[in-house]
């Protein structure tokens, strides 16, 4: 049994040991990212065709937030250099170290469990046949084993040495672990508890033999020193000169590889991180291009847009880093102009990259059709694109046929209660008679795809009718696509270039905010606690736009709806479409020019400051 | 036209933290100025001043009669910075550095670079991860040296380093720029190397300059005294003698600093205390640092 002493120890370690000052920080980025992803898992499934999460997603989703613990936040040092000059056991600080790093880890699948529970509640609201699939009681043992699991390996890496190995191998050794036991968790997510005893059980065994393999006292350095292959040892330096070989620059030209390799090569990563930086913003430019709709959703198209905050949030999460390196450019004769543009240019080119990849996918495909006609039980309807709705303030329209047939046109308001309403100046109800559903269709096609042909013929063309009623269509499928097969829609006009402005603008504005912390009256601290607000802020502005739609107070597929038939009315001018693309690159230059200049005038602490989870897991 | 010149210049860091009240000095070519001062003196702000890296709250800053802030290429082509905390890109072989640093400055002397590379006996194809901090230091200096800069600010240029290290270090600096006609700017603890090295002193103390004079001028113009402490000779009272600038308690003695010659120190302790046989001496640099800026810090507070 426990003696108390141990149990102190342990409990000691616990508290203060793996709970670094940055720990909460992680957990909040944790807790904020599982509940992002999880609502975006939901929202998926609830407009797919079946309705119900894979426990794999969900399985998945909760290991994200573990994974981002094991490889940032995990606390390498099984006892410190004070605890190694006491007579303490190495089996008793290694029992303390592991009760430490396996409760920091219970921490973070709360958290996780937490908000994935409150947004399971938001999400069955919306949709209830989702209750069945989100039972998220189910995953605990099987993520609780994982856990042990993942920790019971990483114990197993060098149980003589005071702290387990760090650099890049140690990295990517935990990266494969993480990995690994993630395919597992994708693998058994649903399956029997079974599952979840035989990774405990497996755990167990490991950590029982790391155990029994502990020394009497944990080793400062390895037994035996690295060997390291040493080239040009000694006036190696002066060698090439000496030797009468040119040097391999010329003075006065500045070798843009060299200061790429400075700004991008740092630990923990090393050369590593300007391809972590690069995918990062290649992946975030493509999320927000559409990547999920694209392969996942492909009817949820404008849910992209949803992710502006999100696109913010990391070009900013981007550049922070990079200013660790500055310090060191700093005292030479670089001009503060090249310096940002070597920061900021590479990470925004491949974030626009992978927007433009993904549109330009989404170009080259069948395009969604502008109008459609659908019949689904109780009733059938003529569905338009957001494009081409309208907005008005005056409440909605009522929409009326030349022989007097009325109804008030589908409507979504912008705020609660607000007059600002998106309409389809084309909708019609289980009421509307067949007459009035053909004089909305042509009136459609004509606004979507710039051809006239009159309600008659629309009637004749494609409904099967019985009295005043539509029953069915005269060819095969419901989609506009196969209705006007061989007609191509207008251009939906300049939405993504001003998607991008408004992405690319707010970031340079919150950005040149960000830098006027760079001053030498302004302590680190201030520094860290602005960055994490704003950065807290940009995502509360995510959740909130998801939260405020389903409380119905805000809607802000409504407010992207507004600005996309705007654009596609654009789009139908050349002179508009030239004037919105001039308009939004003179914006985006601007924005930039604003940030360079904040830039210049920056005064760099000479410590650099920590302001990424990364910089912290940096030793 | 001096190489550099404060002018009036104050800074304050958050809350108030006033690091520099006031500061005016000038640096004319070719000398080898000391900056002296206790930890958190201002000194390393100073210095990050003259290289524009930080911006002066009041008063006026010029490096070779420009501006720093405002035209930071041309004061940062013609300048050596090297400091103590300053980073090299760790995962950067030494041969790179040099290659980086070669592209920056138009000015770069390969026969310079040589030199230095062949006394540092630095490996070029190390990382600089693996390097010791002594080698680190010495690399900074070669890229700080080797184009031939009119100017070098060393801001504790050579902290942490073994005394070996650190002559060799210094005194290669020093050479080197004293050939060229360079000035040199530098801030140290050790005030070994600054009387080795420095022909003048800036001594900084609560913000301000305390002294600025030639060493040789300072060391015949300070003179330490040891009284004995008693009713006729409160600190007050001795702190009023002219050329008095500092009293410090030592156990049963006083200790003052007089701006005066040894001798002249006796006959003024004589003079107006009546006490006859007071100890006068010269002072070293290092004592004169301790009672000047050491021996304020316990009567003030």
């Amino acid at each position: 049994m426990m003696n108390a002493a141990r149990a102190d120890s342990i409990l000691y370690r616990a508290v203060s040991r793996s709970w670094s000052s940055w720990l909460p920080l992680l957990l909040l980025a944790t807790g904020l990212n599982t509940s992002l992803l999880f609502g975006w898992i939901t929202a998926a499934a609830a407009r797919g065709q079946s309705s119900a999460v894979p426990p794999a997603h969900l399985g998945l989703l909760f290991w994200s937030g573990l994974a981002l613990y094991l490889i940032l936040g995990y606390e390498r040092r099984r006892c410190d250099r004070l605890e190694l000059t006491l007579p303490l056991p190495a089996h008793r600080l290694w029992l303390g170290h592991l009760a430490a790093v396996y409760s920091a880890g219970l921490a973070f699948l709360g958290v996780g469990l937490g908000g994935g529970w409150l947004m399971a509640r938001v999400a069955v609201r919306l949709q209830p046949s989702l209750e069945a699939s989100l039972t998220l009681r189910r995953l605990v043992p099987l993520l609780l084993a994982s856990l042990l699991l993942a920790v019971a390996l990483f114990e197993r890496d060098d149980p003589p040495q005071h702290r387990i190995r760090g650099g890049f191998a140690g990295l990517l050794r935990r990266l494969l672990v993480v990995v690994a036991i993630g395919a597992v968790v994708w693998v058994l997510s649903g399956r029997p508890i079974a599952w979840s005893l035989l990774l405990a059980g497996l755990a167990a065994v490991s950590l029982v033999n790391t155990y029994r393999s502990l020394p009497g006292s944990f080793l400062l350095l390895p037994e035996r020193p690295v060997r390291r292959p040493v080239r040009g040892r000694t006036g190696a330096l002066a060698a090439p000169s000496a030797a009468g070989s040119a040097p391999r620059s010329a003075p006065g030209k500045l070798r843009w590889r060299l200061l790429v390799r400075i700004l991008y090569d740092f630990p923990p990563w090393g050369p590593v991180t300007a391809w972590v930086e690069l995918l990062a913003a290649i992946f975030i430019g493509a999320l927000f291009g559409g990547l999920f709709e694209l392969f996942l959703v492909p009817e949820t198209e404008g849910m992209r847009f949803t992710q502006l905050p999100l696109v913010v949030y990391m070009l900013v999460v981007l550049f922070a880093p990079l200013t660790t390196q500055m310090s060191s450019l700093d005292p030479l004769p670089i001009s503060r102009r090249v310096l940002f543009a070597s920061v900021i240019v590479p990470s925004l080119l491949a974030m626009v990259a992978g927007y433009a990849t993904v549109r330009l996918i989404v170009a080259t495909r069948p395009a969604t059709p502008l109008v459609e006609y659908r019949i689904e039980e109780p009733h059938a309807w003529v569905g338009v694109q957001e494009a081409l709705m309208s907005a008005t303030r005056t409440g909605p329209p009522i929409l009326e046929s030349p022989w007097g047939e009325t109804h008030t046109a589908w409507h979504r308001p912008l705020f609660k209660g607000g007059e600002l309403v998106l309409y389809s100046p084309y909708s019609t109800t289980e009421e509307t008679s067949a007459r009035f559903e053909a004089l909305m269709l042509s009136r459609a096609i004509a606004a979507g795809y710039g051809l006239q042909m009159p309600w008659e013929e629309a009637l004749e063309r494609y409904f099967e009718v019985d009295g005043d009623k539509i029953v069915g269509l005269k060819h095969e499928g419901v989609t506009g696509h196969e209705l006007f097969a061989g007609v191509e829609p207008r251009s939906r006009g300049p939405i993504s270039v001003i998607a991008l402005t408004m992405a690319i603008v707010p970031f340079f504005l919150l950005l040149a905010l960000f830098l006027r912390t760079f001053r030498a009256t302004v302590s680190d601290r201030r520094r860290r606690a602005f960055y994490w607000s704003f950065l807290a802020a940009l995502l509360i502005v995510m959740i909130g736009g998801f939260t405020f739609q389903v409380a119905g107070w805000f809607n802000q597929r409504v407010g992207w709806a507004i600005l996309e038939s705007l654009a596609f009315r654009w789009g139908q001018s050349p002179t508009a479409m030239v004037l919105t693309w001039l308009l939004c690159c003179l914006g985006m230059v601007a924005a930039y020019w604003l940030a360079q200049r904040a830039f210049q005038r920056i005064e760099l602490p000479a410590t650099p400051t920590k302001f990424t989870l990364v910089d912290f897991a940096k030793e | 036209m001096s190489v550099v010149d404060f002018h009036r210049i104050h800074h304050a860091y958050e809350r108030g933290n006033q690091v520099l009240r006031d500061v005016s000095f000038t640096v004319e070519r070719r000398q080898v100025l000391g900056l002296l001062g206790k930890n958190g003196a201002g000194k390393t702000t100073l210095l990050r001043l003259a290289m524009g890296l930080l911006k002066a709250q009041e008063g006026e800053v010029r490096l070779l009669g420009l501006d720093p802030r405002e035209r930071p290429l041309e004061v940062k082509l013609r300048v050596g910075y090297v400091s103590e905390d300053q980073i090299l890109p760790p995962a950067l072989r030494v041969r790179q550095v040099l290659d980086f640093h070669r592209g920056v400055f138009p000015t770069w002397d390969e026969e310079v670079a040589r030199r230095l590379g062949e006394r540092f006996e630095i490996p070029s194809e190390a990382k600089i991860k693996t390097l010791s901090r002594g080698q680190v230091r010495q690399v900074a200096l070669l890229c700080a040296i080797a184009h031939r800069p009119e100017l070098l600010i060393l801001d504790e240029p050579a902290g942490g380093l073994d005394p070996a290290a650190r002559r060799e270090f210094l005194e290669t600096s020093i050479q080197l720029l004293n050939e060229a006609g360079s000035t040199i700017l530098f801030s140290s603890h050790y005030m070994s190397d600054v009387e080795r090295l420095a022909d003048r002193i800036v001594m900084l103390h609560d913000g301000g300059v305390l002294v600025d004079s030639e060493l040789d001028e300072l060391r015949e113009s300070y003179s330490l005294a040891m009284v004995p402490a008693g009713p006729e000779t409160s600190p007050e009272r001795l702190r009023a003698l002219a050329g008095c600038t500092s009293v410090r308690r030592r156990g049963d003695s006083l200790h003052l600093v007089f701006e005066l010659e040894p001798q002249a120190a006796e006959s003024l302790l004589e003079r107006e205390l009546g006490i006859a046989n007071s100890r006068c001496s010269a002072l070293a640099l290092e004592e004169m640092f301790i009672e000047l800026v050491g021996g304020q810090a316990p009567e003030s507070s």
